[in-house]
């Protein structure tokens, strides 16, 4: 469903081009549970920036689905990232006037989709916070801040979920807890679930995971049950 | 996004930080209502002025003596200061019966001391005949105005103004009983007989009567002898002509120019002729200069209100990065973010405007008819200038809210997500 071609990221700083991302291919399935781990500077954010159609590859081809969308317009990627992904962030990346339904209203929003409200609270009601609707984030714990961020994320039955560092900011049993949601996403709803992080036991939950390194994928493994393997 | 999801989060992003939007407001309703109150005393004053004029009666064309033009020194006076007009010429422009001529009234203005048993006061004096109250539209109260006879008789008969009555006969209307004038600090003093007394004919300044006396310009003439020139005519200040409404105050003015041209035997004007059109189109153009000085300092209030809301939504983008960055995240376009920074600062205009037509007219009607510095303050609220004002508010808020919005549309979703 995604394949990424000979992708290059450079940036020009003051002492000459950085290549973030060098000849990278990489193929992602539909409903596969990833996890990119890698050291900072190891090129795993701006991997997950072209993934989620924020950033475009310097070089190369980003296939989604039968699309080339390495050099779509602003507004076309606008959408694609409106209809296809969602995001996660370490830091929830919640706007802080606005109440949990509003939120998750504001895919909805750009998409220019019916029955915003509705939908909105039936996502946040899946996600066990349908007695948070009108809390606004600083009325909220992190734990139910980042399920506000991912009923926000799975409001527009994205294909992808990208969650970058989703639990850098919690406890370890709320990150397990935020964990265990998005692992019965891939497992029920067939989603794609993307995870960065650099903590292995959160990359442990993943089946496969990927370790990358001045740009460039290490290593690529793909375990056979990696739940059962955590528990042991 | 539709435009009522924009302006429904522009609304409450301005609500969210109330103290730093009504700041933003203040400018604006401050530059709105200026201009509007600004233009109103401007034209309250125009049409004050305005009404001066008509007040003076209608169809009226003025004859006044030229400029004084000293051959020797070359040194030239005051206009009207020329001794080249007579009460003969008032008499000989009525009689030659000009086209579109109605009336004729000859006027000599003099200022004397009136006194009325123990009240004394200083009143003008205008010398002139019977016809003088029809061409100037004036009313009487008690009694009659001069008529032809007291003129013929150059009889010591006076009509006096409604303040003029008022004050020398508080207690009567005064008809019958004696006014001395006195001139040339007393040492000269006739005492006339009240015959009317004229209705208060408001106003305030030239075009004010009712702090007049009228008496007969013979009675002057004969009576009064430094009056004289050695002619033995009396030099008069102003012949007043009533013109017919259907004739071209223009043609008027042409043909009493030519005849007193012919009368006076000359070739160059020795008087000019000033139609109440022209007094009025002059007046306007003082009037024109005073509302674009008065409208330009409102605009520059405005300008400096623009500026504000400029600033504010500048600093808005640079605050509001990161929400930009996850509007973006969630499927927002380029165009949705400058489609909201421009909403909202179209609402901030909108609302600025709206209420400060609200300021602009509520004190334009509040200042209307009070007193400043002794002279009643006139306004006319114009509904252009509310338009105009509205009209740059918006156009203003829209401009301001360009360059932020395109700031913030390319704002780069990445760096955004990334800033605290």
């Amino acid at each position: 469903m995604i394949e990424l071609r000979e992708v290059s990221k450079a940036y020009w700083t003051g002492a000459g081009p950085v290549h973030a991302l060098n000849k990278l291919d990489l193929k992602i399935e539909s409903g596969e549970f990833l996890s990119i781990m890698g050291q900072s500077g190891s090129g795993k954010s701006t991997l997950m920036n072209i993934l989620g159609c924020l950033d475009r590859p310097t070089e190369g081809q980003y296939i989604l689905g039968d699309l080339d969308v390495a050099n779509l317009s602003d507004k076309s990627r606008s959408a694609l990232r409106g209809r296809w992904f969602g995001f996660i962030f370490q830091n929830y990346n919640l706007l802080p006037r606005l109440s949990a339904l509003e939120q998750v209203e504001l895919p909805l929003l750009y998409n220019k989709v019916l029955n915003r409200r509705r939908r909105a609270s039936e996502a946040l009601d899946q996600l066990g916070l349908a007695d948070r609707l009108h809390h606004r984030p600083n009325q909220m714990s992190g734990g139910q801040q980042q399920r506000v961020a991912i009923a926000r994320s799975l409001v527009v039955n994205p294909q992808v979920i990208l969650a970058d560092e989703p639990t850098g900011a919690l406890d370890t049993d709320t990150g397990n807890e935020i964990m265990g949601i998005l692992s019965n996403l891939v497992e029920e709803r067939r989603i794609t679930v993307v995870v960065v992080t650099h903590e292995p036991h959160i990359a442990d939950w993943t089946k496969r995971s990927i370790l990358m390194r001045d740009g460039l994928i290490l290593d690529d493994r793909t375990s056979i049950a990696p739940v059962t393997r955590l528990e042991e | 996004m539709t435009i009522l999801d924009a302006v429904i989060t522009g609304v409450k992003e301005l609500l969210s930080n109330p103290l730093r939007s009504f700041l933003t407001l203040l400018g604006l309703i401050i530059g709105v209502s200026s201009v509007i109150i600004m233009v109103a005393v401007g034209q309250g004053a125009q049409e004050g002025v305005k009404a001066q004029i008509i007040g003076l009666g209608s169809d009226l064309t003025f004859v006044r003596p030229a400029a004084t033009n000293n051959q020797q020194t070359g040194a030239r006076g005051q206009a009207g200061s020329g001794l080249t007009l007579l009460a003969s010429d008032a008499y000989a422009i009525k009689e030659a019966s000009l086209p579109g001529v109605i009336g004729v009234v000859p006027q000599l203005n003099f200022n004397a001391q009136a006194i009325a048993g123990s009240n004394n006061l200083g009143v003008g004096i205008v010398g002139t005949t019977a016809d003088y109250a029809a061409v100037r539209n004036l009313e009487l109260d008690y009694g009659r105005f001069i008529n032809t006879q007291d003129v013929e008789r150059k009889a010591l008969s006076i009509t006096l103004g409604s303040e003029v009555g008022k004050s020398l006969f508080p207690d009567n209307d005064g008809v019958g009983k004696t006014v001395r004038l006195s001139f040339a600090g007393g040492r000269v003093g006739f005492s006339f007989r009240v015959v009317g007394v004229m209705a208060p004919q408001g106003g305030t300044g030239e075009g004010s009567q009712d702090d007049y006396v009228f008496i007969p310009v013979p009675t002057l003439q004969s009576r009064i002898a430094f009056l004289r020139n050695p002619q033995g005519e009396v030099n008069i200040n102003q012949i007043t002509i009533r013109s017919d409404p259907n004739v071209g105050q223009g043609i008027v003015k042409d043909e009493v120019t030519k005849f007193l041209l012919r009368h006076h035997g000359v070739t160059e004007p020795d008087f000019t002729v000033q139609t109440q059109n022209e007094l009025i189109a002059a007046q306007e153009e003082v009037n024109a200069t005073l509302s674009i000085l008065l409208g330009s300092i409102a605009g520059i209030s405005l300008l400096v209100g623009a500026i504000g809301v400029m600033n504010i939504m500048l600093v808005s983008v640079v605050e509001r990065t990161k929400e930009i960055g996850i509007r973006r995240a969630v499927g927002a376009t380029a165009n949705d973010i400058a489609t909201q920074f421009i909403i909202e600062a179209l609402t901030v205009s909108i609302f600025g405007g709206a209420l400060g037509i609200l300021l602009g007219v509520g004190v334009g009607i509040g200042v209307g008819g009070q007193q400043l510095m002794g002279q009643e303050l006139n306004t006319v609220i114009k509904l252009w200038s509310i338009g105009l004002a509205s009209g740059v508010a918006v156009s203003v808020g829209f401009i301001s809210g360009v360059y932020p919005a395109f700031k913030a549309a390319n704002v780069d979703p990445i760096v955004a997500l990334r800033s605290a």
